[in-house]
């Protein structure tokens, strides 16, 4: 047990399964109750799965020992895939 | 000239580390990766314009997912994703004995993926559901079915890699094009990420 809690993939993980469980507890229809309004689940969902895909990046894909460069390109990417989204969702293209 | 043998440096990897930081896997992979990536981001885009003109239906579309499911299939992609995570570790230290182990662990994930995906287009087909119900599950069969074969191709990998790994750890390529290999899976993986967000969970 103890090593588990020195193992930083085995941390990683259990905390995207925690975040998975929060977002799935938080997202559809019955999350729009608990949380306010649509477009608040939608941007917590959203931010949520983001926030998870960065750290699949950083940990499993090990980019955080990668050059600057990919540390910076893969935020990036993250970053402006997330925003476009919810740009889109809030109907900026509409 | 000399084979190339490997000994593990003072990180216990038999991949020298550069001082700037190493690209995971190949360089060239991760052109691949982000066109890859790239090209899902759009049709997510995609989905959510279409979703902007008729709410109301992707709503009501969306209520015939079941929830559970996308969340296990989720849950299994990302214990599957910690497995090859290990296995490359093991793999880049030389560990011929974990890495193929671990990396059928993380095939063995993948397969209950593929099947429960299965389960659920038989559920969906079995109440009338098709590609052409609603604009929502052309977008759900679509981005679905593309991912799965993704994951197919991923599995494979993951069945040839832990093969590979059992034999072939002799040079630095060799680490290098497992780190490849693993880099295609969690991509797998978190694009699964994205879409069950758009398609189970946003309102």
């Amino acid at each position: 047990m103890a090593s588990l809690l020195r193992d930083r993939l085995f941390l990683v993980w259990a905390l995207l399964v925690a975040v998975t469980l929060l977002s799935s507890q938080i997202g559809g229809t019955s999350g729009v109750a608990w949380i306010g309004s649509p477009a608040a689940v939608t941007v917590a969902v959203l931010s949520i799965a983001f926030a998870k895909v960065w750290m699949v990046m950083f940990t499993y894909m090990d980019v955080r020992g990668a050059p600057l460069v990919l540390r910076v390109l893969v935020t990036a990417w993250i970053a402006l895939v997330l925003c476009g989204l919810l740009a889109v969702y809030f109907g900026a293209l509409g | 000239m000399e084979p190339a043998t490997l000994s593990p440096d003072n990180t216990g990897s038999l991949r020298p580390e550069p001082p700037g930081g190493h690209i995971p896997g190949e360089a060239g992979v991760w052109i691949l990766l982000f066109g890859e990536m790239t090209f899902f981001a759009l049709l997510f885009g995609s989905f959510l314009l279409y979703r902007t003109s008729d709410i109301a239906g992707f709503t009501a579309s969306q209520a015939h997912l079941s929830k559970a499911v996308g969340l296990t299939n989720t849950l299994l992609l990302l214990t599957s994703s910690l497995f090859v995570a290990k296995a490359v570790g093991a793999a880049s230290r030389g560990d011929t004995g974990s890495a193929p182990r671990l990396f059928r662990f993380g095939l063995a994930c993948a397969i209950g993926f593929i099947a429960l995906k299965g389960f659920e287009y038989y559920e969906l087909l079995e109440r009338g559901i098709v590609v052409n119900s609603h604009v929502f599950f052309s977008f759900y069969f679509g981005l679905t079915v593309l991912h799965l074969g993704h994951v197919v191709i991923g599995s494979v990998l993951l069945g040839a890699m832990s093969v590979a790994t059992g034999k072939l750890l002799t040079k630095p390529s060799h680490i290098a094009l497992i780190e490849s290999g693993g880099c295609f899976w969690h991509m797998v993986d978190l694009l699964w990420i994205i879409i069950f967000a758009l398609l189970y969970l946003v309102e």
